[in-house]
C-alpha cells in the first residue's frame, strides 16, 4: 500500500472544507 | 445494416415506452399514495428506527439540503478508509493492494458524486469488499440522493405558499427500496441468465484454445452492473466496462443494459407531469429532451456506421462501420446508440472506446456532458433542466412584456442570479480545468513527464482528451476518452475538485431555487401569464439551452474535435 500519511490528512481535511464550503453556500443563496 | 437500424429503433422505442408506466409510478412513490411496493414498509422502518430519523417531519429547504450535505460527508469518510484499508480487508480473494491516497481521493469522490470516473481497473484496483460496499452502496445511495433532491424540488413546485419542500430521509430510502432495488433485482436476474458472474471465488484459472493458461477475472459483477445502469453511475465492474464480455455478454444484454440508462431519467420527466398533475408540462419537456436525443443519436450512428474515411481511401471495405474500438457482437450502430445514451443521461458506462469515435461523434458525445440537461443523471438532470427553465422564463418574460412567473411563482431577481450563476459555473471549471491542463502540458513539459506524459495522441485529439476529462467530471458522467494517462496525481486530484464543485452546488442551488420560489405568494393563472406547457415555450427553452450551454464551449471545439474531423 502506497500510504503517506500528510497525504491522507491534506485530502481527509479538504475534503471536509468542501462540505464546509456547501454548507455556506446554502447561507449566501439565502441572502443573495 | 437494416438490422442494425431496427435494434435501435426497437431500443428507443422500449426506453420511451416503459419510461411511462414508470414513471406514473415513482409519482406515487413520492407522493405517498398506495402502490404494489407498500410490502417494504417494515425494511424502510427499520432504516429510519436505526439512523435515528422521523421521516414525516417536513423540512425546511436549508434543513434539506443540510441532510443531503450531512450524509454525503459520512459516506466520503467511509469511502476514503475503506478504499485505502481493503488490502488488509476481508473478501480479496485476488490480494489486491489498497488505494494510494490521490487515488482513493479521486475515487471516493467520484463515486460519492454520483460520477463514476474510474482512474483504475476493477480487476486489479479494488476487492469485492470495496466493489459492494463502497462502489455498489453509493452506486445506490447517490442515485437515490439526486433523485431525492428532485423530489423535494417537485414538492414545493406542487404546494402554493409552502415553507417546506417534504423530507429527505423519506424520499431517499424511497427511491432506494420501491424504485432502484426492484428494478436492479430485475435486471440483475436478465443479466446472470445472459451469463453475467455472481459470485466470490475469486480470478479462475482457464485453458486458452491454444493450450495455455489464462486467469480470468470474476465477482458479484451481476449485483453491480443494474445498479450501474438504473443509477446512471456508470462505473463498470471490469476496467473495460460493458465492452467486457462477463459485463455485457450479448445483444440482449447490451439491450438491456443500454434501456436501463435511460428508463429512470425519461421516467422522471414524467413522474414530474403525474407528480403536479401537469401532464402537458412533462410533454413539452419530454419532447425537447427525446428530440435533443434523438439529434444526437443521428449523428453518432450516421458516422459509426458511415466508416473512417482515412481506411476507406486505403481501400479497405467498411461494410461494419467503423470498427475500431467497437465490439463485433453489438456493432457500430449500437455503439453509437450507446455512446449518446451514456453521455445524455450522466451515466458514464461504455461498451466500446469513445476514443475511437469519429471526431463528431466525440463532439457529439461531449457536447451532450457540457449541456447536461437532455435527460441527464437520474434526478439532477431534469434538476438540470429546471434550472435553464427558470432563465427561458425570465427571458421570455421580458421579451413578450409578461411577468416572469413558473407555476404561479414570480421568478425575480435571486432565483435569476442563481440560475445564472449554475449555468456559467459548468463551462467556467471545464474550461478552466482544460485550459490548466493545456497550458501545463506545453509550459511544464518536465512536470508533464514527470506524471507519465499524459498523452499519446497530442494535437487536435490530445486537446478533445483533456476537454473529455474534465466535461465528464463536471458533467458527473465518468466516461473517459481513456487515451490519457489518467492516474496521476495532477489529473486525480484536480478532477475530483471539480467532480465534488460540479455535484453540490448545482444541487444546492437548484434546491435554493425551489425553496426561494415554493415560499413566494401563489399567482393563479390569468391572460398574462406566460404558458410554459406549450411546444413554444419549449423551442424557447431548447434555445436557451443551445445559446448559453452548447454555445460555450464551441471555441474549444472548433480546436479539438472540429479540426480533426476536417483533418481526416
Amino acid at each position: 500500500m502506497n500510504f503517506d500519511v500528510w497525504e491522507f490528512l491534506i485530502c481527509i481535511l479538504s475534503g471536509i472544507a468542501f462540505f464546509g464550503l456547501f454548507y455556506k453556500c446554502i447561507d449566501w443563496f439565502d441572502k443573495i | 445494416m437494416n438490422t442494425e437500424i431496427l435494434g435501435i429503433a426497437l431500443q428507443i422505442i422500449l426506453m420511451v415506452a416503459l419510461s411511462y408506466p414508470l414513471g406514473k409510478y415513482i409519482a406515487k412513490v413520492y407522493k405517498g399514495d398506495k402502490t404494489w411496493s407498500d410490502f417494504m414498509k417494515p425494511v424502510e422502518k427499520m432504516i429510519y428506527k436505526l439512523g435515528g430519523v422521523n421521516p414525516q417531519e417536513e423540512m425546511s429547504w436549508q434543513t434539506f439540503l443540510k441532510a443531503l450535505l450531512g450524509i454525503n460527508l459520512i459516506w466520503f469518510l467511509w469511502g476514503m478508509i475503506l478504499l485505502l484499508l481493503q488490502g488488509v480487508l476481508p473478501l480479496n480473494p485476488d490480494g489486491n493492494s489498497g488505494q494510494s491516497v490521490h487515488q482513493a481521493f479521486n475515487t471516493c469522490i467520484s463515486f460519492m458524486v454520483n460520477c463514476n470516473l474510474q482512474h483504475y481497473s476493477g480487476e486489479s484496483g479494488l476487492t469485492y469488499l470495496t466493489q459492494l460496499s463502497v462502489i455498489m452502496l453509493f452506486q445506490f445511495i447517490t442515485a437515490a440522493t439526486g433523485m431525492a433532491a428532485m423530489a423535494g424540488i417537485m414538492k414545493s413546485m406542487a404546494t402554493h405558499n409552502a415553507r417546506t419542500i417534504g423530507n429527505f430521509w423519506y424520499f431517499l430510502v424511497r427511491s432506494c427500496t420501491r424504485i432502484l432495488l426492484p428494478l436492479s433485482l430485475v435486471v440483475g436476474i436478465l443479466l446472470i441468465a445472459e451469463g453475467v458472474p455472481m459470485e466470490f471465488g475469486g480470478k479462475k484459472q482457464i485453458e486458452t484454445l491454444e493450450g495455455a493458461p489464462q486467469l480470468i477475472s470474476q465477482g458479484p459483477a451481476a449485483a453491480i452492473i443494474p445498479i450501474k445502469q438504473l443509477g446512471t453511475n456508470g462505473g463498470g465492474f471490469f476496467g473495460a466496462n460493458s465492452s467486457h464480455p462477463l459485463e455485457n455478454p450479448t445483444y440482449f444484454t447490451n439491450l438491456v443494459e443500454c434501456c436501463s440508462i435511460m428508463l429512470i431519467p425519461m421516467a422522471l420527466v414524467f413522474a414530474l407531469g403525474f407528480y403536479l398533475n401537469r401532464k402537458k408540462l412533462a410533454y413539452s419537456i419530454f419532447g425537447v429532451m427525446l428530440f435533443a436525443y434523438l439529434v444526437g443519436v443521428f449523428i453518432n450512428i450516421k458516422y459509426e456506421m458511415g466508416g473512417n474515411p482515412r481506411i476507406d481511401a486505403m481501400g479497405i471495405l467498411q461494410e461494419h462501420g467503423a470498427m475500431e474500438g467497437k465490439e463485433i457482437r453489438f456493432g457500430s450502430g449500437a455503439t453509437a446508440l450507446w455512446s449518446v445514451s451514456t453521455t445524455v443521461t450522466s451515466n458514464g458506462s461504455v461498451n466500446g472506446m469513445h476514443d475511437s469515435t469519429m471526431p463528431l461523434s466525440g463532439m457529439v458525445q461531449m457536447l451532450n456532458m457540457q449541456i447536461n440537461t437532455w435527460f441527464g443523471g437520474v434526478g439532477v438532470g431534469w434538476m438540470n433542466y429546471y434550472t435553464f427553465l427558470i432563465i427561458a422564463v425570465f427571458i421570455s418574460g421580458l421579451m413578450v412584456g409578461r411577468t416572469p412567473e413558473f407555476l404561479g411563482k414570480k421568478v425575480e431577481a435571486r432565483e435569476m442570479k442563481i440560475a445564472t450563476l449554475l449555468a456559467l459555473l459548468h463551462p467556467f471549471v471545464i474550461l478552466t480545468g482544460t485550459a490548466l491542463a493545456s497550458y501545463l502540458f506545453v509550459k511544464s513539459p518536465g512536470f508533464v513527464a514527470a506524471e507519465g506524459g499524459w498523452l499519446n495522441n497530442p494535437g487536435f485529439h490530445g486537446l478533445s482528451e483533456f476537454l473529455y476529462e474534465y466535461t465528464s467530471s463536471a458533467a458527473n458522467n465518468g466516461s473517459g476518452f481513456e487515451g490519457l494517462s489518467d492516474n496521476t496525481r495532477f489529473w486525480n486530484y484536480s478532477c475530483g475538485i471539480i467532480l465534488i464543485l460540479s455535484r453540490f452546488i448545482p444541487i444546492i442551488g437548484q434546491v435554493a431555487i425551489a425553496g426561494l420560489l415554493g415560499k413566494k405568494k401563489y399567482i393563479p393563472q390569468g391572460s398574462g401569464t406566460l404558458r410554459t406547457d406549450t411546444a413554444t415555450f419549449g423551442a424557447m427553452t431548447f434555445a436557451v439551452i443551445l445559446i448559453i450551454a452548447a454555445l460555450s464551449f464551441f471555441p474549444a471545439h472548433a480546436l479539438s474535435t472540429i479540426a480533426e474531423h476536417f483533418s481526416l
